[in-house]
């Protein structure tokens, strides 16, 4: 028999690289949010806790930062409500048709996110498809601003979440036997009452996996946001880019980012956690 | 239940449209004929292809280059990480783990501001400047991307037969040789998918590689993110257009070769 420890020297390049590389990067930047800021791209040697004293008391942060939860939520919500029964669909009538709308949403996912966020500028605008058809149809008057608001973020935003939220719920549909819903339809139970007392509540750990999962990648996206979103929507994000690199006050521009990055390590902790304590329960 | 399924159906095929629409858009609006950018267009041409310019072509070269060189040095890192993940009896195994994927969890602004951060202060220290050239590109581009080959080998390992190995052992066969005739071999197939994977996170990379880029050459992705700002033309659809068809057209092939289609399986998985 081979002892097993002589392949735990394979793992020193990567860990070296870690080491000397990745750990030191997420701590100068950490760090770099406790100094102040002492002109472009520096900062004092003094500690401080200004930088967050600061964010937390500008009106331009905060609302930043209750934006980029409010495009989580409604981003979770709508990829929820797109891609649970998409999910449903592929899971239980693997048809041709079926695999191709499956097919689709991969491609679409690992199309290059530049280019989707091309495509959505040139729908949502003015001029747009999406306008000029609402007003071939007489429902609106003149163009709605579908630009640099929620809603049309928000739509472009579901885009590019929807294939994590049906590839994270479709195993987990999968593993759903489908003996419960005959058993349920068996007893009565129409469509609506199966879906809602068998099949989400089972369900429900890819549910809760799936939508930290669009919420922590949502409230940190960025091409997305700057492009849709523009100038008007000053999500987090937008904001952590301007102070690093338009305004350089890298002190800030740290801040913000350990924020963001609290929440999103805090959103993959609280995922972490549900879905170890619902194996256990299960 | 009829009804319920034929409901599917229609979501479905409703879904499939709003995937479609932002890809069809570009697609319909580099052929426009008319110089400014009208939807629909009045005419058709194909010119605006011819009319690409240079800076889009070596961007294009540079995304490539960079993504070559980042998976190169990641699968040096990750490769041999994931045998001693898998197979070693490393102390602090699942913590060092955790670490090694790291960056899969963490926002690709989020490592860029972090990067740019270090590589500053590593000027200061050294005088080396890294914030704002090829190798920082490298360095941060290898780091991200490398925790997406360490899953793809930790993955295929844990499903290996060691049976396979211990019988060329039992031969008399070297560690050495076990390793690269029998062991990296028959785990090729994860290697490669966690390339693929690897090579489209680093070509498509924006939210960090925007922090390491401040003059000179960008990135394909990253010239039409600027230049779609600026305002919108023909030649940045054309640009959208060669880039989709290229990557969907290799996409279905990764799909067809790594096995990555829901179909048999699921239809068991659900049976069972």
């Amino acid at each position: 028999m081979m002892s097993r420890s002589v392949w735990n020297w394979l793992a020193l390049p990567m860990v070296l690289a870690f080491a000397a590389i990745f750990i030191p990067a997420i701590a100068s930047f950490v760090l770099t949010s406790f100094h102040p800021s002492t002109g472009l791209g520096e900062v004092g040697p003094e500690w401080t806790l200004d930088n967050y004293v600061r964010v937390f008391n500008d009106e331009t942060f905060m609302l930043g930062l209750a934006r980029s939860v409010q495009l989580g939520i409604f981003t979770v919500l709508g990829t929820l409500i797109l891609g649970a029964p998409l999910a449903y669909f592929i899971a239980r009538q693997p048809s041709r048709f079926a695999i191709g709308v499956f097919t689709l949403l991969y491609v679409s996912s690992l199309t290059s996110i530049v280019i989707r966020g091309l495509g959505w500028i040139t729908l949502l605008g003015n001029n747009g498809p999406i306008n000029q058809a609402l007003m071939g149809l007489g429902l609106i008057e003149a163009p709605i601003g579908l630009q640099g608001n929620m809603l049309g973020l928000t739509i472009a935003m579901v885009h590019y979440m929807l294939p994590f939220m049906v590839l994270t719920l479709l195993p987990v549909v999968q593993s759903i036997p489908t003996s419960l819903e005959e058993a349920s339809a068996g007893l009565g139970g129409g469509f609506v009452r199966t879906a809602r007392s068998v099949v989400i509540p089972l369900a429900m750990p890819g549910i809760v996996a799936g939508a930290l999962l669009v919420f922590a990648m949502t409230i940190s996206a960025f091409v997305i946001p700057r492009m849709v979103g523009g100038s008007t929507l000053r999500l987090t994000s937008l904001l952590i880019d301007q102070q690093m690199l338009t305004t350089y006050n890298y002190a800030l521009g740290a801040t913000l980012a350990t924020i963001l990055l609290a929440l999103v390590v805090g959103v993959v902790v609280l995922s972490n956690l549900a879905t170890r304590s619902r194996v256990r329960v299960g | 239940m009829k009804l319920v399924s034929g409901l599917l159906t229609l979501w479905a095929g409703l879904i499939a449209a709003f995937l479609l629409a932002p890809l069809a858009i570009v697609l319909i609006n580099s052929v426009g004929v008319e110089q400014y950018v009208i939807f629909p267009p009045s005419g058709f041409s194909f010119r605006w292809y011819g009319e690409i310019p240079d800076y889009y072509v070596d961007g294009a070269i540079l995304s490539i280059a960079l993504a070559f060189v980042a998976i190169s040095v990641a699968s040096l890192l990750a490769i041999p990480a994931g045998l001693a993940i898998a197979r070693g009896s490393l102390p602090g195994r699942s913590l060092i783990d955790a670490l090694l994927r790291s960056p899969i969890q963490i926002p690709l602004l989020i490592s860029g501001v972090a990067f740019l951060q270090f590589f500053t202060l590593v000027r200061g220290w050294t005088g080396v400047g890294l914030a704002d050239g090829f190798l920082g590109l490298v360095i941060a581009h290898t780091i991200v991307v490398s925790p997406y080959l360490l899953v793809a080998v930790v993955a295929r390992l844990a499903r290996y037969p060691d049976a396979l190995d211990e019988a060329a052992y039992g031969m008399g066969a070297s560690r050495l040789r076990v390793l690269f005739t029998i062991t990296l071999p028959v785990i090729a197939p994860a290697i490669a998918s966690g390339l693929f994977f690897a090579f489209l996170m680093s070509f498509d990379n924006v939210p960090t590689t925007v922090f390491l880029i401040q003059s000179g050459q960008t990135t394909l992705p990253l010239a039409l993110f600027f230049d779609t700002e600026l305002d919108l033309s023909r030649v940045q659809y054309a640009v959208g257009t060669i880039v989709t068809l290229i990557s969907t057209a290799v996409i279905l092939l990764a799909m067809r070769r790594f096995d990555l289609l829901p179909s048999a399986r699921a239809g068991q998985r659900a049976a069972a």
